[in-house]
């Protein structure tokens, strides 16, 4: 009667001592999709965030061009945006922009950049630019326009 | 020495046990945050030297990228300023000045408007494969498809060209070359866009979808109703006009439209049915489609195109044309799944009496992905009737007939860029024996 109390007791004890085994993972995923402090877009769904990614919205209110900046393949941020943005992997993203281009639908695939402090200096340097930070690395630069998770 | 285990079966209800488990448990709880406390000492500093080499990561492209914009303004003060290689800043923005300046390694969208030349890119598609074939009085065979050169450029923000040069070979062995399009685009925003040139007509959704790449669609061959005009099809598939398409204000409904006018088609044999250099008449070919893309379903597009034209003959037989196309396709990263009809009218417009006939055409196509092999099926019908005065009068072109059949296929992913692809293909046409092919095709794009 008293055993499995007291493995349950043994367990949330042992998961107690490991914060991070409760944590780190929540935080790794955690990705804020921004613009420049400069650009007065409001709050955007998933759906409005998609179209830009996409390409299907090419302009921000006011007729400016979006500039789309993601980071290179193999960037943790990246693999987020790819699963919970454009739902595609990194074949399928080569191969959606590949084909919008050769449709005419765009010009080319978003900028990739290399690291987030490139993403915040191309940010700062392009009122008209969206990408993406990790919650940790956004800072009074950037706006935050919606959360991913 | 005690038994723990048999302790905890056998004496489980005893007043020692309290005390063994307790113990038990404090000695666990002390050892486990000795050892834990111990390993996330390390891992903290691991993930403070982890962090503290990602600054200087940072710090170090910072300052590659402050030495590349002193190298700009070096040549600047000198007069010989690289095209494009400073960014414009944002007003009175400080961390402007230490934007990199060095071009990404993969080509991609940025606003032109930063650049003060304009650049090409430039992308290659081809296909080669192998044929074979029960037909009657056909061989088997190599062949080579086509090798599509692919070029896409921005003038301004706002003004882009796209060319395509197709190379692909002739039945007497020659090469062919052919500007399968040249369009100087013009965007003004999400709901306006302008076009001027050769392009592919909005009829349906695959001729939109698929152009000549092979690469880019799943099957080796296209359905019946979108062959190209070197591979027995009828539809005014390339136009020499204008088109404007944008969205339409329909919020989740993802509502957009396409309206073209063009030359229309030629209907001489052997020429090329695009009318290139100048059109038979002054009646032009209008196309206007309309499709929707509901954002609370990604992957699906359903839409409706209507196209007409004024077919003029050497015989003064002139026909009206009107083509109705209707398309429900969904496709997601493993999922594709394509439905598509048509019916083309003719009708002749000084005859007498009148006549008119219609010719009807479908398909349908499923693939599934599973991880890099994609199997597929696909059933494609067509039926112009036999006294049809333009598909069945072979000294209008090839008779189109009653095609019908089967195909089913494998394709395999080899990486990114490449893919080979297996297919069966079984067609039945009116008044021949229906045959049976085997179709194999390397296909690449980059």
């Amino acid at each position: 009667m008293h055993k499995p109390i007291l493995f349950a007791i043994l367990a949330l004890a042992l998961l107690a001592s490991c914060p991070q085994v409760l944590t780190s993972s929540a935080e790794l995923d955690e990705i804020d999709v921004v613009v420049p402090k400069s650009n007065n877009a409001g709050l955007l769904s998933i759906e409005a965030v998609r179209k830009i990614f996409m390409g299907e919205k090419s302009s921000w209110v006011g007729g400016k061009r979006i500039t789309v900046l993601m980071l290179a393949p193999g960037q943790p941020e990246r693999g987020v945006v790819l699963r919970e943005v454009f739902k595609m992997t990194e074949s399928d993203y080569t191969k959606y922009f590949l084909q919008a281009a050769f449709t005419g639908r765009v010009q080319a695939a978003p900028k990739d950049l290399p690291s987030a402090a490139q993403m915040k200096a191309r940010l700062a340097a392009n009122p008209n630019a969206i990408g993406y930070l990790k919650k940790e690395d956004v800072d009074d630069s950037v706006r935050v326009l919606l959360q991913l998770r | 020495m005690p038994s723990f285990a048999k302790d905890t079966v056998t004496r489980s209800r005893s007043p020692r046990h309290v005390l063994v488990y307790g113990g038990a448990l404090a000695l666990l709880l002390v050892l486990n945050h000795t050892v834990t406390a111990s390993a996330y000492a390390d891992d903290q500093a691991h993930a403070d030297e982890r962090e503290a080499l990602r600054r200087m990561n940072e710090q170090i492209q910072e300052l590659q990228a402050k030495v590349k914009e002193l190298e700009a303004r070096l040549n600047d003060v000198k007069g010989g300023a690289s095209p494009g290689a400073v960014e414009s800043s944002a007003p009175g923005n400080p961390l402007a000045k230490v934007t990199p300046l060095v071009a990404p390694p993969f080509e991609a969208q940025e606003s032109p408007e930063n650049n003060s030349a304009p650049s090409v890119k430039l992308h290659m598609f081809g296909d080669v494969g192998y044929e074979a074939t029960d037909q009657k009085g056909v061989t088997n065979s190599f062949y080579i498809g086509t090798l599509d050169l692919f070029m896409t450029g921005a003038l301004t923000d706002r003004v882009s060209v796209l060319g395509e040069v197709l190379f692909s070979p002739n039945v007497d062995n020659s090469f062919g070359v052919d500007v399968e399009r040249l369009l100087l685009q013009y965007k003004q925003n999400d709901y306006f866009n302008f076009s001027v040139g050769r392009y592919h007509s909005s009829i349906g959704y695959y001729n939109t979808a698929f152009h000549q790449g092979a690469w880019f669609q799943t099957t080796v061959d296209r359905p019946f109703m979108y062959s190209f005009d070197d591979r027995g099809g009828f539809l005014p598939l390339q136009e020499v006009g204008m088109t404007i398409y944008g969205q339409i204000p329909s919020g989740r409904l993802g509502l957009n439209y396409v309206a073209e006018i063009g030359n229309g088609s030629e209907h001489l044999f052997g020429a090329d049915p695009a009318q290139n250099f100048r059109d038979d008449n002054n009646g032009k070919s209008t196309n206007f489609a309309m499709y929707a893309r509901p954002s609370w379903l990604p992957g699906l597009q359903t839409g409706v195109s209507v196209y007409h034209d004024h077919l003029t003959f050497p015989d003064n037989q002139n026909h009206n044309e009107l083509i109705t196309a209707v398309h429900v396709v969904y496709t997601n990263s493993n999922y594709e799944f394509l439905n598509e009809g048509l019916l083309v009218r003719h009708s002749g417009s000084n005859a007498a009496p009148a006549t008119v006939f219609h010719t009807p055409g479908f398909y349908t196509q499923f693939s599934r992905r599973f991880g890099k092999y994609r199997p597929y099926f696909r059933y494609s019908y067509v039926n112009a009737g036999v006294a049809e005065p333009i598909y069945g009068d072979p000294a209008d072109g090839e008779v189109v007939g009653r095609r019908n059949g089967p195909s089913f296929g494998l394709r395999y992913d080899m990486n990114d860029h490449s893919a080979v692809k297996l297919q069966y293909n079984h067609l039945a046409q009116r008044g021949e024996k229906s045959f049976n092919e085997l179709l194999t095709q390397f296909s690449f794009a980059f």
